[in-house]
């Protein structure tokens, strides 16, 4: 096995504990940020299949801009929830 | 009356896209397959590095498509119709989130923490300097339009969570129209000037020059901004919620 093989096999295996953390944290703000790790070692795996294109766009959007936009919207439930007396959002 | 010109400026389009799909001349129509693997050598074999095996190497000219990355050749030249159809999805992605997320009220954000707010300034600097860079040298480098818009989104975020100004929508929706029509009438100079949509009509200078192949360069500042005003508007309309709680 070369070192490249062992390099993605690593990094598929951290997404792949990612994902998991994603449907099995007990918080949705978590998950969210199990969410962005797991697209930036997406990223880091399209960088070292050398698809700079691809590793760029998907460091800015998946891990930058969908975990915020989660956020934002964790921040709206939270807000209207809250509102109506109940408790907050983390399931 | 404006039905039915549209409706002949639509028939006037497919027409001519239908004469230059099925253009049988080697090279030019989709069924032409004479000159495909000529054409796909001559651009999988490109680099600006000018190792050995490559052969077209800065400073070549006369290229069919002046851009020094592969993917950026086949995203905005070969396949821009394609880009375009991506610009569309995310156009008409933005305005259901606009139709959906009301805007009356801006949601209560806690004042941040003062590394946050120290930081935010600088870190914002940089996060729009290297989006602007990504798409303004998207024809040399990796990234384009969409990395490059995106990013400058991410930055109009970290703007909303730490500065808080206030997004006029209004000046998103300009700038982000004056994007596509740029966009669409450039294809439609390619039509009537090459015969296809989206062709690349301008001259392609030199390969590896920084103005160069001023075709991808202003596609791809359209798209930038484009995806920038798109995306930046998404994320004003998450900042800002109903009335009545927003949580439908």
């Amino acid at each position: 096995m070369t070192l490249y093989e062992l390099t993605v096999l690593i990094l598929v295996l951290v997404m792949l504990g990612g994902a998991a953390a994603v449907i099995s944290l007990r918080t949705l703000l978590s998950a969210a940020i199990a969410e962005g790790i797991v697209s930036l070692v997406l990223a880091l795996l399209f960088l070292l299949m050398s698809a700079p294109d691809v590793a760029i766009t998907q460091a800015v959007i998946g891990a930058g801009l969908s975990t915020a936009l989660y956020l934002w919207s964790l921040r709206r439930m939270e807000t209207g929830s809250a509102r109506d007396g109940k408790e907050a959002a983390n399931e | 009356m404006n039905r039915v010109l549209a409706l002949l400026i639509i028939a006037g389009v497919a027409i001519a896209a239908n004469n230059a799909i099925r253009d049988k001349r080697a090279g030019l129509g989709a069924f032409s397959s004479k000159e495909n693997s000529k054409i796909s050598k001559a651009y999988l074999t490109k680099s600006v590095r000018g190792r050995k095996p490559y052969e077209v190497g800065p400073g070549s000219k006369k290229l069919e498509n002046g851009s020094a990355n592969v993917v950026t050749s086949v995203v905005v030249d070969y396949r821009g119709f394609d880009t375009l159809g991506e610009v569309t999805v995310l156009f008409t992605a933005a305005a259901g989130i606009g139709l959906l997320f009301g805007r009356r009220r801006r949601i209560k954000l806690e004042r941040p923490s003062a590394v946050v707010r120290t930081i935010a300034p600088w870190a914002l600097f940089f996060i729009l300097l290297v989006g602007a860079y990504i798409f303004l040298h998207g024809h040399l480098t990796p990234g384009g339009g969409f990395p490059g818009g995106a990013m400058i989104a991410a930055g109009a975020a970290l703007m909303l969570m730490s500065i808080r100004p206030k997004i006029k929508h209004i000046y998103l929706k300009v700038l982000e129209s004056l994007a596509g029509i740029t966009f669409v009438s450039m294809g439609l100079i390619g039509l009537f000037k090459k015969g296809s949509f989206l062709q690349n009509f301008m001259t392609n200078g030199t390969l590896g020059a920084t103005f160069s192949v001023y075709f991808i360069m202003i596609i791809y500042f359209a798209v930038g901004i484009k995806v920038a005003s798109e995306l930046s508007s998404v994320v004003g309309e998450f900042d800002e919620m109903e009335e009545n709680g927003g949580n439908e």
